[in-house]
């Protein structure tokens, strides 16, 4: 058993590799190395599958369903999407005092930036869930 | 299949055999689902979809952002949220249209033919298409209609 958990773990490790690599070039979040820039790579994508998404159901092939299963992802991603960029704008200027003048700044930093991670971390299934309505869809 | 999508499910995929604690028995089978998600991730690289070239160009707007290490400006996320707020528009009125004439197909589902007056079964009639004239009598106007009903909702 143990011997076919070593072969299943360096499959997975080599398939994580692979896959990250595979999807680099247009894993915008993977490339973004601040809190703020991946903030930014996040909306980003979702506004890609958006774009998408309102083309698709603008183009008189989907069923009622469908187009309703696109709404209900789509809203569910926005509502975590919007309030990012205020959160994001509050993170670089807390940024900037911190960087200027450091002290208390430094903590107020650390703090804001773990919450926008936060909000990221949410948005990132969403944006999944939005691709998948998509897919399903155009099945 | 889109290669975002390919790249959720290979991701999604590593992350069910990396949590799952039955191993022994149960790697066989798992090791045939990482050769299907190694012949995914294949798909993945050779694929050239509209959306996945958007994304490429993304990344590399958020590469030299890392470049230039700075955050994104306020003209940026203002660009952004533009785009994606009349995306959002399309989606969100089209889904209305869509809920409405699902709420009124339901209502039709939950109609009882034979609880209409003649009048409002011929103008049902009519809305659905049936010539009332091709039906004899009221229970076969009653079930010419009903099956236009069904049939709609295939569409």
């Amino acid at each position: 058993m143990q011997r076919n958990w070593n072969f299943l773990r360096l499959t997975i490790l080599l398939m994580l590799a692979f896959t990250l690599q595979a999807c680099g070039a247009a894993n915008a979040i993977k490339k973004a190395e601040t809190t703020e820039q991946r903030a930014y790579a996040a909306y980003g994508e979702f506004t890609i599958v958006e774009e998408q998404a309102a083309k698709l159901v603008s183009s008189g092939q989907l069923d009622n369903r469908s187009i309703a299963a696109i709404g209900r992802a789509d809203e569910a991603a926005k509502n975590v999407a919007d309030p990012m960029i205020e959160l994001t704008l509050e993170v670089t200027a807390i940024r900037r005092e911190f960087e200027e003048g450091g002290g208390t700044g430094q903590e107020r930093y650390i703090s804001a930036a773990n919450n926008l991670n936060g909000w990221v971390t949410r948005l990132i299934p969403l944006i999944a869930n939005l691709q998948s309505a998509k897919e399903g869809a155009e099945q | 299949m889109n290669p975002l999508q390919l790249v959720m499910i290979a991701i999604n995929g590593l992350s069910v055999l990396t949590n799952n604690p039955l191993i022994g028995g149960g790697s066989n089978l798992k090791l045939q689902e990482a050769s299907k998600l190694l012949s995914l991730l294949g798909e993945l690289v050779t694929r050239g979809e509209e959306g996945y070239e958007e994304l490429k160009a993304f990344a590399a707007t958020i590469e030299a952002m890392v470049e230039e290490n700075r955050a994104p400006t306020p003209e940026e996320w203002a660009a952004l949220k533009a785009r994606s707020d009349a995306a959002h528009d399309v989606i969100q009125e089209a889904r209305r249209r869509a809920e409405a004439e699902l709420a009124e197909e339901e209502e039709e589902e939950e109609l009882d033919l034979t609880e209409l007056t003649d009048e409002e079964l011929d103008a049902l009639a009519e809305t659905h298409g049936v010539d009332t004239d091709e039906a004899e009598d009221r229970e076969e106007l009653e079930a010419l209609v009903a099956a236009a009903i069904a049939a709609s909702k295939e569409e």
